[in-house]
């Protein structure tokens, strides 16, 4: 390709000289032939006016007309003068001499007085007195001047192509007698005989010439255009070719190495500024992007602490079974400030929080640091959801220049009573499912966001939280999580996604909602945090007893025997104690059947009883393979005994004869609950 | 625990039971009728001592019921019993006395 260019640009150049050149050689040459021809002419014509002059002293001018007088022509004096003359025209070597007189005013027509004829032409002189008509207007013209005596030379001359007789030059001069008068004019012909050969060798001459001179032009101008143009260019041009590829400067730079003052030298300067600027500018790119790498992996450290002081052992508190929670939060690309937070602050109290610190990066995850440990340790010092937001808004209001803030939800639960109470400081409004319900948005009154303005008080909601019930706070990356044309998840989208299966345990419930958005999404890149908690309450338990067995059918017999020992402690009615040992049972031997089959794992089973509701309740956790027992289809109880199946009649009978069955996939366990409430007023003896 | 009392008289396999008929126990009722099902049409099943049946029991008494040409009656059936039979639609299937 730059070979290709090159070699056009320099053929393009020459072909363009060597042309122009050529015209100027062709033109020159004309100019020169012209002149050359001319001075041929003169030369000739000069030669002629000699030869005349010399034959007019020949001629006897005072006695001009007797030449006419044919017996004067047989005088010895006549006869001398023609010698003489014939001598003058062999030796002159002249075609013709002759004299002429005017027939009429114009020279139309001519009279010969003389005329000798050169011996190499074969013609015969016409004889004095013959009469012709003038050869050219030109001819008549100088011989009127010649004769009129306005003129003492004249010449006219013949190329080849005007005449028979080659060309030729004919020198006119006047013959005049003693008195001065001209009598006649005499007209010497000369045959240009060396115009030809002269001209042959003038053209072949000039034509080598402007040959040799174009070549030498032409390998002077190559020589030169190479040196001074195309070698630049191509230093130039090879030059970013290895900038580009080493993006180094170079050794020697395109001004140093490129002379001349020229726009070829402004052209490199610029190239070496150029390059020197890209350089720079690679440079401080290089700088800024390790910089920027090395604050990202700083806010990756700082977001990996951040999530690391967020609870995120699930279950939290396994040993607790009156509630299910779980929480999740998905970071943004860049470090945020959400968190959530649970934690127990007395045997009875769980203290929940979510919050959002305003904007990004390294300032909002410290104030989140910040607000995190002192939400928690204010709420385990006791007191109320409100006195511990109105104390960490004044501790946060304390030296907060840069005016961030916090929008906070704090409930605190009564575990044994299922009783809630919440303050929240601006956040968004926290989503309830009752057992037999949906979700629905508990609109709470809002309390100014923490770090916001000194002095702020917050006010409390109380709310009772039954077995059953599920509360759903999250922050807002979750209801303003957009999709591809910026549209919002939104809190109508929030509580579709949380209705389509009100009733899931927490974990189910966050990988619901986290799908959705997802989906809704539609991979747009999450802007911010997305942080969910939530929480079933089971209710209180009192927990009589646990047992630890492995689930075989062989331990059966134990398994009865052991839950007979507690319904009699708690004074179960007969009745009741047959249906809870048959629900008891069926649900352990579908435990010992199918959890761990076909090897053999262990069975947990707590007893309890909610005196407030009179229930028994029953939990069989295990760690088998997930199975929900409660989801198969209940048997035909009307078929005939031929059709009957064998199986599912254990879990259908449980489902009939006990309350609030219930099955959770919680922390790779399998957990079935069921309670069997009790019709009587009198409690249970206590144990 | 289960105790099993069979006679069998003529076609009639009479059973009497004592005890838990459940998931440990039924199989042992399941073979003590297997050794006496030779011939029977009908097969008579005492439960005034039984206390408590699950769904193993009953899986027992489909199978016996399904395997002779006769009926399975049951007699003196404890009302917690009883209630297992009715929910389970086993009263519709069986005879009970």
């Amino acid at each position: 390709m730059l070979k290709a260019l090159r070699s056009k640009l320099a053929v393009k150049i020459i072909a363009g000289i060597v042309g122009s050149l050529l015209i100027f050689a062709v033109l020159s040459s004309l100019i020169g032939y012209s002149a050359f021809e001319v001075a041929l002419e003169e030369r000739y014509a000069d030669t002629g006016y000699r030869i005349g002059r010399l034959a007019a002293q020949i001629v006897d001018a005072d006695n001009l007309d007797a030449y006419l007088d044919a017996d004067y022509r047989q005088t010895d004096e006549y006869k001398i003068a023609m010698r003489r003359l014939d001598n003058v025209t062999q030796r002159m070597n002249a075609a013709f001499i002759y004299i002429l007189q005017p027939v009429d005013d114009e020279w139309k027509e001519v009279r010969f007085l003389f005329e000798t004829v050169n011996d190499n032409y074969e013609l015969s002189p016409y004889l004095p007195g013959h009469v012709r008509e003038s050869a050219s207007e030109e001819y008549s013209l100088k011989y009127g001047l010649i004769y009129d005596g306005k003129s003492e030379e004249e010449c006219v001359f013949r190329s080849a192509r005007q005449t028979t007789t080659g060309a030729h030059v004919s020198s006119l001069v006047p013959v005049k007698n003693s008195d001065g008068d001209v009598v006649g004019v005499l007209c010497v012909q000369l045959q240009m005989v060396e115009l030809g050969p002269a001209r042959a060798k003038f053209l072949k001459e000039i034509a080598l010439a402007a040959l040799v001179m174009i070549a030498l032009v032409a390998l002077a101008y190559g020589w030169s255009i190479r040196r001074t143009v195309a070698k630049p260019i191509r230093r130039i041009a090879s030059e970013t070719v290895r900038f580009s590829r080493d993006n180094e400067l170079p050794e020697v730079s395109l001004t140093d190495s490129i002379k001349g003052e020229d726009e070829i030298k402004l052209l490199a300067m610029h190239v070496d500024k150029m390059e020197y600027a890209i350089k720079n500018y690679t440079e401080n790119l290089k700088t800024v992007t390790s910089q920027k790498d090395r604050m990202e992996g700083e806010l990756n450290v700082a977001s990996g602490i951040q999530q690391g002081i967020i609870p995120n052992t699930f279950p939290p508190f396994p040993e607790r079974d009156e509630f299910s929670l779980y929480a999740h939060m998905t970071p943004a690309k860049e470090v945020g400030g959400d968190f959530y937070d649970f934690f127990f602050i007395d045997d009875d109290h769980l203290g929940l929080v979510i919050a959002d610190v305003s904007g990004k990066g390294a300032p909002a995850a410290l104030f989140m640091m910040a607000t995190k440990i002192m939400v928690k340790n204010r709420a385990q010092l006791g007191g109320t959801p409100a006195e511990v937001l109105a104390d960490v808004n004044q501790q946060l209001c304390e030296g907060n220049y840069e005016n961030m803030f916090v929008t906070a939800w704090l409930g605190i639960l009564e575990v044994s009573t299922g009783v809630l109470t919440t303050a929240n400081a601006g956040h968004e409004y926290p989503a309830i499912c009752h057992a037999d319900g949906t979700f629905e948005f508990f609109k709470d009154k809002h309390g100014f966001v923490l770090g916001g303005m000194s002095g702020t008080k917050y006010r409390e909601e109380v709310l009772t939280l039954q077995p059953g019930d599920t509360l759903f706070v999250y922050t807002d990356g979750v209801t303003e999580a957009a999709d591809r044309d910026l549209h919002l998840f939104g809190t109508e989208r929030l509580l579709e996604t949380l209705n389509v299966s009100p009733h899931a345990a927490p974990e189910e419930l966050l990988g619901n909602m986290a799908a959705s958005i997802h989906s809704f999404a539609n991979g747009m890149e999450q802007a911010d945090d997305i942080t969910m908690l939530a929480l079933q309450y089971h209710g209180q338990v009192n927990h009589l007893r646990t047992l630890r067995i492995d689930a075989t059918q062989e331990n059966l017999t134990e398994v009865s025997a052991w839950i007979e020992e507690m319904l009699q402690i708690l004074d179960i009615p007969m009745k009741e104690q047959m249906q809870i040992q048959l629900a008891a049972e069926e649900i352990y031997i579908n435990v010992a059947n199918y959890a761990y089959a076909p090897g053999v794992g262990p069975v947990v089973i707590r007893i309890g009883y909610d005196m407030d509701r009179h229930a028994v309740k029953l939990a069989f956790v295990d760690q088998g393979m997930p199975y929900d027992p409660l989801a198969k289809e209940d048997p035909d109880t009307t078929l005939s005994a031929e059709d009957r199946e064998i199986g599912g009649l254990g879990i259908f009978l449980v489902k009939k004869t006990m309350d609030n069955v219930h099955y959770v996939r919680s922390n790779h366990s399998n957990i079935l609950t069921f309670e069997k409430l009790i019709d009587r007023t009198d409690d249970p003896i206590e144990v | 625990m289960l105790n099993i009392n069979a006679t069998k008289t003529d076609a009639i396999l009479d059973l009497v039971l004592e005890g838990r008929l459940d998931t440990v126990t039924a199989p042992q009722l399941q073979a003590a009728a297997n050794e006496q099902l030779a011939g029977v049409e009908s097969i008579k099943i005492d439960c005034k001592d039984l206390a408590y049946i699950s769904s193993a029991g009953l899986r027992v008494l489909l199978t016996l019921r399904k395997s002779i040409p006769g009926e399975l009656i049951l007699r003196n059936v404890d009302p917690s019993v009883m209630e297992v039979l009715e929910i389970t639609g086993f009263v519709d299937i069986l005879t009970i006395e």
